[in-house]
């Protein structure tokens, strides 16, 4: 309050005195008595303080912040270099996969298909992954359009259409938050036992996953690669939420710089999330024959399963007989 | 492809089912904020 009084009292005094003797910066008076050398600028006061702060007689208190200068600092931050480093990860990733797939092309299985699958998951494996993956899928394009639609989007389809899209797509992305929270939660439920790093995960980085070559590095259930991707959605997407949440319900946490902060934090994990996640799109379809039947009818070929996941593929066998089922 | 289809169905269910959950306990700002010493026009409606 007494910090508001002063700055009030301050910004009194300093104002009309900039305005009034403006000239007298250039050239100091006949009188050699130069007022401004002692003057207060509003913006020495701004840099002073993170905010100007009145009183309200309605009960929303946040109402009363009357200037932010951080706020200057955010929204720069969001209308040019947010631009860029989203340009440069999405489109970035997008050109290293097609160089990667020019230069590799397609991972076949050795040797063809073979006749018989063995089941990698579960009905409710696969239910879990696809609630999380269709609402991420939405989440990042809407989060997209909110970051850079106006640029991208607004010029190709007008000002009208864009205003429709864009409405429809922030309540899905409010909405579909809470089936892809509760698809993280499931997924870190059934899955945190077989993505504990251990040893063998770093064998598998150091020969680069086998994805050059011919060599197969061992694994179980999921390999090192997979455990990254698996560790990236639980605390990427668990830092989306806790950010996520405190922007759908504003205030509520936070004040008006931690907003600022939850928002700058939100765009750039999720910009980090989107670069891993083509990459694990890519190699899960078109990058790896055999692998989305993983997650299609849950079936995969032995074959693929004994060069990607051979330790795991013994230790299903030692359990249970295989099913014998043909591959899709 | 049939759970594939069962997930998406559930996360749309899931969401719809969050929009009217935080309609029970939203309400607009302009009842929010408003008292009896303090009125708010709705924003968006006409005349507000
Ligand atoms: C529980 C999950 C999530 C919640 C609660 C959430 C919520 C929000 C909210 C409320 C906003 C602010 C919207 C606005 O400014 O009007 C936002 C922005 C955004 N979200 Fe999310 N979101 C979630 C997940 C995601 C995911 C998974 C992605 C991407 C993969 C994502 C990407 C973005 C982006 C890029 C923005 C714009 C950031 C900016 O303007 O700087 N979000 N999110």
């Amino acid at each position: 309050m007494f910090k508001a009084a002063l700055i009030a009292l301050l910004l009194a005094a300093a104002i009309p005195t900039a305005h009034a003797q403006a000239p007298s910066r250039q050239e100091a008076p006949a009188s050699g008595f130069n007022p401004t050398a002692t003057e207060v600028k509003e913006q020495d006061l701004l840099n002073a303080l993170s905010k100007v702060e009145g009183r309200i007689s309605i009960p929303d208190t946040r109402a009363a912040t009357l200037i932010q200068p951080a706020g200057q600092t955010w929204r720069d931050y969001r209308r040019g270099p947010l631009l860029w480093i989203t340009a440069a990860i999405v489109l970035g990733m997008m050109a290293l996969l097609t160089l990667f797939y020019l230069i590799r092309g397609r991972i076949r299985i050795e040797g063809g298909r073979g006749t018989r699958t063995v089941l990698r998951f579960g009905a409710f494996e696969r239910f879990m992954h696809w609630v999380t993956a269709a609402s991420w899928c939405v989440l990042a394009v809407s989060g997209l359009n909110i970051v850079a639609g106006s640029r991208v989007l607004l010029p190709l389809i007008g000002q009208d259409a864009f205003s429709t899209v864009s409405g429809w797509l922030k309540y899905s992305h409010n909405f579909l938050a809470f089936p892809f929270t509760s698809g993280v939660v499931l997924m870190l439920l059934v899955w945190v036992r077989h993505n504990i790093p251990n040893r063998m995960d770093l064998e598998w980085f150091r020969q680069g996953g086998g994805l050059f070559g011919h060599r197969h590095p061992h694994s179980r259930k999921f390999n090192g690669g997979q455990k990254a991707v698996f560790w990236i959605v639980v605390l990427g997407g668990g830092a989306l939420a806790a950010t996520g949440f405190t922007l759908m319900f504003p205030f509520y946490i936070t004040d008006v710089t931690g907003m600022q902060l939850a928002q700058i934090a939100h765009g750039g994990v999720s910009l980090l999330m989107i670069g891993a996640m083509l990459g694990h799109i890519y190699i899960g379809s078109v990058g790896m024959e055999g692998a989305l039947d993983a997650m299609n009818s849950g079936q995969v070929d032995r074959k693929w399963a004994a060069a990607h996941h051979d330790l795991w593929l013994a230790e299903v066998d030692a359990k249970s007989t295989p099913s014998g089922h043909p591959a899709e | 492809m049939r759970v594939f289809l069962i997930a998406v169905t559930s996360m749309i269910a899931v969401a719809v089912g969050a929009y009217y959950g935080l309609n029970l306990i939203q309400k607009p700002a302009d009842v929010a904020f408003a008292v009896s010493g303090a009125r708010l026009d709705a924003p968006g409606q006409p005349g507000g």
